[in-house]
């Protein structure tokens, strides 16, 4: 009897921290505006760096900067890069992305990017998931330009 | 040939008056509050005294980035540093600032700041924008990579 009890509590005592570690996933979706800024505001960033608007599940800032740049002959643009979201809540989530910028005519882009969520802080420490993101460059060249994307994505979180 | 001269006289006077008010500055005061985010080393790695994200309230609502330009250490621990800070407004116009800081210790990694940006241009209405914002604010658990400070502005931005 005293054994059963025993077994009973040890079984209580595992399930409850696995059940405080429980695995929390949320729909995010929003609107980004995104102004790329001149060399002299980010003169050591060897792409250039954006900084941006951000409306919807994740209201704040956003700033990135590209990690790869590769021209295609016809135009199209493939990136990699590297964003920080600050949200009003005063919580941050860093993401690894890339993206494909395909011409519409000099200067201008139709652009289809995935984040990949590479953690946070607050309560985006333990963040994962992925954005994913749609919209156009205007007037895109070094130090000038605005990207606007709509964004749609999943943040996980251990609750 | 007086009415002629008079004719042109005041002509001449017109137009120099048109342009001196075409050209003419004008100067609104700005204020409201900012918080600013420590942005860890991966999210910066190119900027070597780190960078800061942050959201803006009040005249400049949006979004501003800015980067240490310099840091000098005293020793008492205060910290004299020179910055280049941007603000995005919500409406689309950038803001351009250099600044020069004193971050007074208060405990280990918590500063009192006092920072002053002169305007240096921007974008859309603040196309060649000149003027001051002088910020008063706190800095919490500053170290590299981490932190946040939290800053009320006022000022005067010029714009012709």
């Amino acid at each position: 009897m005293m054994r059963t009890v025993f077994v009973v509590l040890a079984l209580g005592c595992l399930a409850t921290p696995a059940a405080a570690q429980q695995r929390i996933c949320t729909e995010i979706s929003g609107q980004l505006n995104e102004f790329i800024l001149p060399q002299a505001s980010a003169p050591t960033d060897p792409f250039g760096r954006i900084l941006g608007n951000v409306k919807g599940s994740l209201e704040g800032s956003v700033t990135a900067f590209l990690t790869a740049f590769q021209p295609a002959p016809n135009g199209n643009v493939h990136v990699t890069n590297n964003h920080a979201f600050a949200t009003l809540e005063g919580n941050q989530l860093f993401t690894r992305g890339a993206a494909d910028w395909v011409l519409v005519k000099t200067g201008f882009y139709q652009v289809d990017m995935t984040l990949n969520i590479a953690g946070g802080t607050g309560k985006y420490a333990t963040a994962t998931g992925s954005i994913h993101l749609l919209g156009v460059g205007n007037n895109i060249a070094p130090g000038t330009g605005q990207f606007v994307d709509e964004y749609r994505g999943q943040i996980c979180i251990t609750q | 040939m007086t009415v002629r001269r008079l004719v042109l006289t005041s002509a001449v006077v017109g137009i120099l008056a048109t342009a001196s008010t075409t050209f003419a500055q004008t100067c609104e005061p700005v204020s409201g509050l900012f918080t600013e985010h420590i942005l860890p080393k991966d999210s910066a790695p190119n900027d070597p005294a780190g960078r800061v994200l942050g959201n803006v309230q009040g005249t400049l609502q949006g979004a501003t980035t800015a980067f240490l330009s310099s840091l000098e250490q005293k020793l008492n621990g205060d910290l004299h540093v020179t910055t280049n800070n941007v603000f995005v407004t919500d409406e689309g116009n950038q803001l351009f600032t250099r600044g020069d800081a004193q971050w007074q210790e208060i405990l280990r990694g918590f500063y009192q700041v006092e920072l002053t940006l002169q305007i240096v241009g921007g974008t859309g209405k603040y196309a060649g924008a000149t003027g001051s914002i002088t910020t008063l604010g706190i800095g919490n658990n500053v170290g590299p990579g981490s932190g946040q400070f939290l800053q009320e502005y006022r000022g005067q931005v010029c714009t012709k």
